[in-house]
């Protein structure tokens, strides 16, 4: 009988959060959602680059239908730059609240240069842009780097969400002791029943979502949190199919602004834990679909369909792809650990054969094994063994994790063992005994242990390295020089697997020799 | 004029490569240096115009090579421009207090406008 169970918590890693680092990020900025940012930038950046190179010409020429399936993957590409952006951005505000360096700016000339800058977008959308600053007031005590950043989401939103021929009015003008700007649009709207939401993170407006498919409802949250810290106010009235009109309040001295401070209540930070959750499965579900997109433009590309490709053509394209798989792989080990972290990873446990499980995961290796020159043993136990309560795919992902390991991990021509025993609680006790490196959780099933031992003779980990190896978005220097690829995230996941099974996995490794690794699962 | 000489240091080869390609050979001579070691090295010894710097490298990270460029004698006078995937404020600060010229976070800019930056540096 099948029985599906949902289990609450996965396995505390005994590090504590802190010391989930990449080694080589260590002394420079080591928290979860900055190095998760930086992995998913690395491949974007090669990826956009790759495309900058094609679309250049430097590579060769490109036929009119094959740039348009690469500018559609530039877009994608885009896209996917804004959403790790954005959401490195929220986070910082939700950790650390907005940090602010204030002096006193001359905001009419900061609107003029913004005007500029959105005329191009504004004649595409048919729209006029207003100025008019009859009290011709313009000095401010506010951070001007943040508030050109307000001002200019605002400007831009004023355009997009509006239908043919729109006009935007700004209008600046003084309101007691601050000075207040308008934007004001002929635009959508904000749908009646949406408006208490509209400054709320994530929030999309429903007809908004309609015209610009785009955006990840944060700049608004954001505006609010930097207009309300520099002691201002920021408000909107819109009805549907009008308009809207968002009014900002800034505080004109610096004594004005020293007062709005000491009365300024900061917000509590979010809870670390909280915040990664969100960045994690807000980015998984981002970022499915322009890599998935992103996937088939290639393929397309590749299939010479649009037209013939030179080989520095085909070399960009390929690494383009592998850049992509790479993004592929991060967002599916970061979408286990949303979902460990969440609790909503599934066990689906049923009485299994464990060697059955095995068999199939070393067989699927046959191929790349010979591809590396490297021999890959399976000893499969002559007498079926006992049957093991578990999940038969997710002991597969377990398997398939050690074993691909143990080949990318060892030079061509080496040895890969793949063997499966019987073990008793007193002979796992006793090796958790014997060895510093090994802590085991669960050692007292009273019918005693499968082991899978996958043994290779590849390059090793360091003894400095052994502490960490288990921790998230972990790498070994080594590994990391050698360009393999991998995401650091794949035996965290391994071990929460293994752990919500009731089991253990543990290693030896010898530098320079090999390693082995064990994992365990208790007997039905 | 005569040639710029351009120093990256870079551990990503397809990346460096990529850059490599992008400028144009008749004005600039890159030289490319994968970890850091090879890229103190190579800056005491090319005397190059100008250093490209990623953050993240193997071996160690570059805010400490960063450090060590500028405390150098025969280095320190050379501009730097950080060219990294890390890029949150306080990064951009500690950068630029040690002494970079630029920060570029790699992901926000396209391989012409990289170039554009670090050859407008380089003629300074």
């Amino acid at each position: 009988m099948a029985t599906s169970k949902k289990v609450n918590k996965p396995t505390k890693p005994k590090t504590p959060a802190a010391a989930n680092l990449l080694p080589t990020v260590q002394d420079v900025k080591g928290d979860f959602i900055t190095i998760a940012s930086h992995q998913l930038r690395t491949p974007i950046s090669a990826i956009r680059w790759s495309l900058d190179t094609l679309l250049s010409g430097r590579a060769g020429e490109l036929s009119e239908k094959q740039k348009e399936v690469v500018l559609e993957a530039y877009q994608n590409n885009k896209f996917m730059v804004k959403v790790v952006n954005d959401l490195l951005r929220v986070s910082r505000v939700d950790e650390k609240g907005v940090i602010l360096s204030p002096q006193y700016f001359d905001l009419t000339k900061m609107i003029n240069e913004l005007m500029v800058l959105h005329q191009a977008l504004a004649k595409a959308s048919n729209c006029t842009l207003e100025f008019s600053n009859p009290d011709g007031l313009t000095k401010v005590f506010a951070d001007s780097v943040e508030i050109q950043a307000v001002i200019s989401n605002l400007i831009d939103n004023a355009i997009r969400y509006s239908k043919n021929k729109c006009c935007v009015k700004i209008n600046l003008k003084k309101a007691g002791d601050y000075l207040l700007l308008t934007i004001k649009d002929t635009g959508i709207g904000i749908l009646q029943k949406q408006q208490s939401l509209v400054f709320s993170k994530f929030f999309r407006g429903e007809n908004a979502m309609k015209l610009q498919t785009e955006g990840m409802g944060v700049n608004l949250y954001l505006a609010k949190k930097i207009i309300e810290a520099s002691g201002g106010k920021i408000e909107f009235v819109s009805s549907e199919g009008q308009g809207t009109c968002f009014s900002i309040y800034l505080p004109t001295t610096k004594e004005q602004y020293d007062l709005l401070q000491a009365g300024n209540i900061k917000d509590d930070p979010l809870d670390i834990l909280k915040k990664e959750r969100e960045f994690v499965s807000i980015t998984v579900h981002e970022l499915k679909a322009p890599l998935g997109i992103t996937k088939w433009s290639l393929e397309m590309l590749k299939s010479h369909k649009p037209g013939p490709l030179s080989t520095d053509q085909l070399e960009l394209i390929d690494q383009i792809y592998r850049g992509n798989e790479r993004l592929l792989v991060l967002v599916r080990d970061l979408l286990n650990l949303s979902k460990l972290q969440e609790g909503k990873f599934e066990i689906e446990s049923r009485l299994i054969q464990f060697e059955d499980v095995v068999s199939d995961v070393v067989n699927g290796f046959t191929v790349e094994a010979a591809r590396k020159k490297t021999k890959l043993i399976w000893n499969k136990p002559k007498v079926a063994l006992p049957k093991i309560s578990a999940d038969p795919n997710r002991v597969a992902q377990v398997a398939t994790n050690l074993v691909s390991n143990a080949i990318k991990y060892t030079p061509d021509g080496g040895q890969v063992n793949v063997s499966l025993k019987k073990m008793s609680c007193q002979e796992l006790k006793t090796i958790d005994a014997d060895s510093p490196v090994v802590d085991l959780m669960f050692t007292n099933n009273k019918n005693g242990y499968l082991v899978l031992a996958v043994k290779d003779t590849g390059i090793g980990i360091s003894a400095e390295d052994q502490k960490k190896l288990f921790t998230r978005f972990f790498r070994s220097k080594k590994v990391l020089k050698s360009e393999t690829e991998g995401t650091g995230l794949g035996l965290y996941i391994t071990k929460s697997i293994v752990n919500l099974h009731q089991g253990d996995i543990w290693f030896s490794s010898e530098l320079g020799k090999g390693s082995t690794f064990y994992f365990s699962l208790p007997i039905a | 004029m005569a040639k710029r000489k351009i120093l990256i240091i870079e551990d990503e080869k397809s990346l460096a490569k990529l850059i490599y390609q992008a400028f144009d050979p008749a004005l600039y001579e890159i030289i490319l240096a994968g970890e850091v070691k090879e890229g103190m090295k190579k800056a005491i010894f090319e005397k190059p115009d100008l250093i490209v710097l990623d953050i993240i490298l193997a071996g160690n990270n570059g805010f400490r090579l960063l450090a060590d460029l500028k405390s150098n004698q025969e280095t320190k006078k050379i501009p730097v421009i950080i060219l990294s995937n890390l890029g949150q404020a306080e990064e951009i600060r500690k950068g630029k207090e040690l002494g970079a010229i630029d920060y570029l976070v790699k992901a926000d800019f396209s391989i012409d406008e990289v170039v554009k930056r670090i050859t407008d540096a380089s003629k300074k």
